[in-house]
C-alpha cells in the first residue's frame, strides 16, 4: 500500500466519518448541533484541556490485510465538560454534578464517536475494533501522541464553547 | 401510556449511559427499572427476579453483553424475554452477530429519546 493511498484513506475516508460521527454524537445525546473547524494535519502545537477522553482504536484494512491501529482524543474545557454532561443527562442548570460522572460522560462521548466511525467505515470494508476509553482529567493538560503516527487536530465548536477532536493513525 | 409495571434491567458500565436511559425509559410511562453496571452483576440481578426486558451495553469489563445475552437465553426464564443490545457496535456484521446469538432487537449509540421509546413500543406491542 503506498504512502499516497494510505494518506487519501486518512484524510478523505478515516477523517470525515470521525468528524461526522462526532457531529452526530453531540447532536443526538447533547441535543447540541455541532460544527467542525478547519482541520489541522499533523499539528505541531498539543491543545490543552482540562478533562480528555481517549479511545484506542486498531485493526486492519480487510482489502489488504494491512494493519492500522490509532486514537481518537475529546478535549474539553472543564466548564464545558460539565455543561455538556447537565446536557446529556437532561439535569437542570442548579443540579448538583458528581465530577466522577462528568469522568464518565466524556469517556461515553469518545465512545460513540469512535462507534459512529467504526460502523461507517464498515460499509467501505475497513474494520477495526475500538478499546474501552480511558479519561484523563486535570488543569491544562495536554493527551500525548502516538510517535508516527498521522495526526490531525479538529476545533468543534457548539453553543457550549470549542472542543477539540484529535484523531491519530498508523500504519503497520 | 406504557406499562409501568414492567420491570426492565438496564446494563450498562456508564453511569451517564444508565441515567441517560432511566430518565428517558421513566418519561415515556417505564418506572420499574433496575441497573447493573457489567454483564456478572446484571446475571446475578437476572436469577434473583425475573425481568420483562433487557437492554444491555455490549463492551463493558467483566462480562459484555454478548456473552450475558448468552447466559440468560440459556435459562428457561428468558428464554423469550426481549433483550436489546444498546451500543456503538452499529456495523452490520455486528448486528448480525447479537441477533445470531439470541439478541431481540438493536439500538445503535447514538440514540434519541423518540427510538427508545420507539422500540419499546414495538417490543410489547404497544
Amino acid at each position: 500500500m503506498s504512502n499516497d493511498f494510505r494518506q487519501d484513506v486518512f484524510r478523505n475516508k478515516l477523517l470525515p466519518a470521525f468528524i461526522e460521527s462526532t457531529r452526530q454524537a453531540f447532536e443526538t445525546m447533547v441535543f447540541l448541533p455541532t460544527s467542525a473547524g478547519e482541520p489541522q494535519f499533523d499539528p505541531v502545537l498539543m491543545p490543552r484541556g482540562d478533562i480528555s477522553g481517549t479511545i484506542g482504536v486498531s485493526g486492519s484494512i480487510a482489502l489488504t490485510g494491512d494493519n492500522l491501529r490509532g486514537n481518537l482524543s475529546l478535549m474539553f474545557p472543564d466548564g464545558m465538560a460539565v455543561n455538556l454532561f447537565r446536557a446529556m443527562t437532561m439535569m437542570g442548570p442548579d443540579d448538583p454534578v458528581d465530577a466522577q460522572e462528568v469522568v464518565d460522560a466524556v469517556g461515553e462521548l469518545a465512545n460513540m464517536c469512535a462507534g459512529g466511525a467504526k460502523a461507517s467505515m464498515q460499509e467501505i470494508g475497513l474494520n477495526f475494533m475500538i478499546s474501552l476509553p480511558s479519561v484523563v482529567s486535570g488543569s491544562q493538560h495536554s493527551v500525548a501522541r502516538m510517535a508516527g503516527c498521522a495526526t490531525c487536530l479538529v476545533p468543534m465548536r457548539n453553543d457550549q464553547g470549542e472542543f477539540h477532536l484529535e484523531i491519530s493513525f498508523q500504519w503497520k | 401510556m406504557a406499562d409501568t409495571a414492567k420491570r426492565i434491567l438496564v446494563v450498562d458500565d456508564s453511569s451517564t449511559m444508565r441515567r441517560i436511559l432511566r430518565a428517558t425509559l421513566n418519561r415515556v410511562g417505564y418506572m420499574d427499572i433496575t441497573e447493573a453496571g457489567n454483564g456478572v452483576e446484571a446475571f446475578a440481578k437476572a436469577c434473583e427476579q425475573t425481568f420483562d426486558c433487557v437492554l444491555t451495553d455490549w463492551n463493558m469489563p467483566e462480562m459484555d453483553g454478548l456473552e450475558l445475552t448468552v447466559r440468560l437465553r440459556q435459562k428457561p426464564e428468558y428464554k423469550n424475554v426481549p433483550i436489546v443490545m444498546v451500543t456503538t457496535e452499529g456495523g452490520k456484521q455486528d448486528v448480525l452477530e447479537a441477533l445470531t446469538k439470541g439478541t431481540t432487537s438493536y439500538i445503535v449509540k447514538p440514540f434519541t429519546p423518540e427510538i427508545l421509546k420507539q422500540k419499546m413500543d414495538e417490543l410489547f406491542n404497544r
